[in-house]
């Protein structure tokens, strides 16, 4: 072994710092945050479908008044 | 062809599964922390932090999208030491003028000192590209050609640069030695 490699080995046997546990802990958190989409509550897809219903309602209502 | 080391943690993150990036921050997350830190060369400990949670930040916005058969590894670095060349462009003399500081402790262990203290020593006394290079290749055993591909080299240059670097490496080590020496014996 050349004495250059040894000095690449002595580069591959410096030991691991590892970050704070607090950060590990914000970075997951924030991390599955990411990955996960918020769910939408239920009743926000039901108001979304009501008012799409009411609107196509009164359109229909309306134009049924013109003839 | 062998098969990707981390073909199951990109099949979970690109099912957007959290297990995904539990699992590439296991595996990643110390080596890349400790990277930085040496990077960095100053012990700055709360950019290096800053600088790994925007790299697994990053992850967990772009990992769904990697393909099955990207290097997680190569692209973690990669996202690491542009995140680095970010804040390094910025404050290039604050983080220039720091202290030599060392990533790890080695007052208790002689030996230690002598060896991997001196190690990190002559790291910090590098050139960044130099160091960069050397972290990659040696401390972190990326395959030359990946970092040749990460740094936007030649492989023959990338040859070159790392054979100019681990020598400039010795030349810093033989210089410290009979310091360290000295210091081991007192």
């Amino acid at each position: 072994m050349t004495e250059v490699d040894r000095v690449l080995q002595g580069l591959a046997r410096l030991p691991v710092a590892e970050p704070s546990a607090a950060l590990s802990e914000s970075l997951r958190a924030a991390a599955h945050a990411r990955l996960v989409p918020a769910k939408v509550h239920p009743a926000w897809s039901v108001a979304i479908a009501a008012s799409v219903v009411a609107y196509l309602g009164w359109a229909i209502l309306y134009t049924s008044q013109l003839y | 062809m062998a098969p990707n080391p981390d073909q199951e943690t990109l099949a979970l993150l690109a099912r957007r599964d959290p297990r995904g990036f539990d699992a590439a921050y296991a595996k990643y997350g110390a080596r890349l922390f400790s990277f930085l830190n040496r990077l960095l060369g100053t012990g700055q400990r709360q950019l290096a932090e800053d600088l790994l949670q925007q790299t697994f930040l990053r992850l967990a916005e772009r990992g769904p999208e990697l393909r099955a058969d990207s290097d997680l590894r190569a692209w973690l670095y990669t996202v690491a030491r542009n995140a680095f060349l970010g804040q390094w462009r910025g404050r290039k003399q604050e983080l220039d003028a720091g202290s030599l500081e060392l990533v790890v402790d080695y007052s208790a262990d002689a030996e230690a000192r002598l060896m991997l203290g001196d190690v990190e020593r002559a790291l910090a006394r590098l050139r960044l590209e130099d160091r960069e290079l050397l972290l990659l290749v040696g401390g972190e055993g990326l395959e030359p050609l990946a970092v040749a591909r990460l740094l936007g080299v030649e492989p023959a240059t990338l040859r070159k640069r790392l054979a100019r670097a681990r020598q400039r490496l010795l030349q810093e080590l033989e210089r410290a030695a009979p310091r360290a020496l000295a210091e081991a014996s007192s």
